[in-house]
C-alpha cells in the first residue's frame, strides 16, 4: 500500500496540533512549548514540528507532520515541506484578517501547492462567519489556486480524515489530468 | 511586536552579563544568544553576522527536537545540543527557571575547544538559572 507525506501548516491557534492529534493511529509527537507572545491567547506553541500517522479504510497510510504556525519559524516550513504529498492550510477565523493570514501560507508555501495539492480548512465559522467560503474561494482564484474551501472542527475526527481525503482526491485529479494531457 | 512581557525584569540583565561572560572569556566564541523556549531573543551578544532572531527561532526548534527525540529514546530530558559545522561549533544549552525555560545558544569559530565551550556556557546558564 503507498506511504504519503502530508502536511499541515496555518495560523497559530488553527488547531493543526489538535487535527493530527484526532486522526493519528499512533501517539502523536509535538515540540510544543510555553507560548510568551503576550499577542497570543494560547498557553502552548509549536516549535519544531508535529508528527502522527494515519491509515485510512484504503489502506493508504499516511505521514501527518504539522508546522509551526508563526513565520518566524519558516524555516520549518521549508524543511517540512520536503518530499510532502500536499499540503492542508487550517485558518482560524478569529482573527483580524484570516484572508491575509491565507496568504502567507500561499506565498511560504508557493512551490508545494503549485507541485502538488492544496486544501483549506477554515476554523470557528459557528461563530465567525466572515469572511465565508465565497470570500475565501474567490481570493484563492485571485491567487491561481483552485481548491477545497471548507469549514472545519479540528477535534472532530471526521471532519480532519474528510479533510486528507479531499487532498487525496485533489492529487488524483491532480496526477489523472497530468495523465490526460501528455495523450493529447 | 510586544512580547515577553512576564519575564522578570532583572532576567534580561543577568543573561546579558552571562553572554558577555561566555565572549569574554572562552576562545572562539562568535555569538551567544539567550531566548525564550518559544523563539523570541532576551539576550544576545554577537561579533559575526549572526541574525538574532532567525538564531532564537531556530535554536528553540532544535531544543525542542532535542527534547523529543530525547524522550523517544527514553533518555530523559535534554540537557544540551552541540551541532559541528565545517565553520566551527553551535552549542544549545537548556536553562530550566520554575517560572520559565530559557535557551543558551553559543555559536564558536573552528579554533573553540568544543569541551571548554560547554563547560563555560553550563556554568552561565546556571548563573541565568539561579538569578
Amino acid at each position: 500500500m503507498s506511504d504519503h507525506k502530508i502536511l499541515f501548516s496555518g495560523t497559530t491557534g488553527a488547531g493543526k496540533t489538535t487535527a493530527i492529534a484526532a486522526v493519528s493511529d499512533i501517539p502523536p509527537m509535538s515540540t510544543d512549548v510555553r507560548n510568551t507572545d503576550a499577542t497570543l491567547a494560547k498557553d502552548m506553541t509549536t516549535v519544531g514540528l508535529d508528527y502522527g500517522e494515519l491509515t485510512l479504510d484504503n489502506g493508504e497510510s499516511l505521514r501527518l507532520y504539522g508546522t509551526p504556525g508563526q513565520q518566524r519559524f519558516n524555516f520549518m516550513w521549508t524543511i517540512l515541506a520536503r518530499g510532502a504529498l500536499g499540503l492542508i492550510v487550517l485558518i482560524d477565523n478569529r482573527r483580524d484578517d484570516p484572508l491575509a493570514d491565507l496568504d502567507m501560507y500561499l506565498d511560504g508555501f508557493k512551490a508545494l501547492i503549485a507541485e502538488t495539492a492544496c486544501v483549506v480548512g477554515i476554523g470557528r465559522m459557528d461563530t465567525h462567519a466572515e469572511p465565508d467560503l465565497a470570500h475565501f474561494v474567490n481570493h484563492l482564484a485571485s491567487r491561481g489556486v483552485i481548491c477545497p474551501v471548507l469549514p472545519v472542527d479540528v477535534r472532530d475526527r471526521a471532519q480532519v480524515v474528510q479533510l486528507l481525503e479531499l487532498l487525496l482526491l485533489q492529487l488524483e485529479m491532480k496526477v489523472q489530468g497530468q495523465e490526460d494531457s501528455s495523450w493529447s | 511586536m510586544v512580547v515577553n512581557t512576564h519575564l522578570p525584569t532583572h532576567l534580561r540583565s543577568v543573561a546579558s552579563h552571562a553572554a558577555d561572560t561566555l565572549m569574554r572569556e572562552v576562545k572562539g566564541v562568535r555569538a551567544v544568544v539567550v531566548s525564550t523556549e518559544d523563539g523570541f531573543e532576551v539576550a544576545a551578544r554577537v561579533e559575526n553576522k549572526v541574525q538574532v532572531s532567525r538564531l532564537s527561532a531556530m535554536a528553540s526548534s532544535l531544543a525542542a527536537l532535542g527534547a523529543l527525540a530525547g524522550e523517544e529514546g527514553q533518555l530523559g530530558s535534554c540537557n544540551s545540543l552541540v551541532m559541528e559545522a565545517e565553520g566551527g561549533f553551535m552549542a544549545i544549552v537548556q536553562i530550566r527557571r520554575s517560572d520559565v525555560t530559557l535557551i543558551m545558544s553559543v555559536v564558536t569559530g573552528p579554533d573553540a575547544i568544543i569541551g571548554q565551550v560547554l563547560y563555560f556556557a553550563r556554568q552561565a546558564a546556571a548563573m541565568v538559572q539561579k538569578a
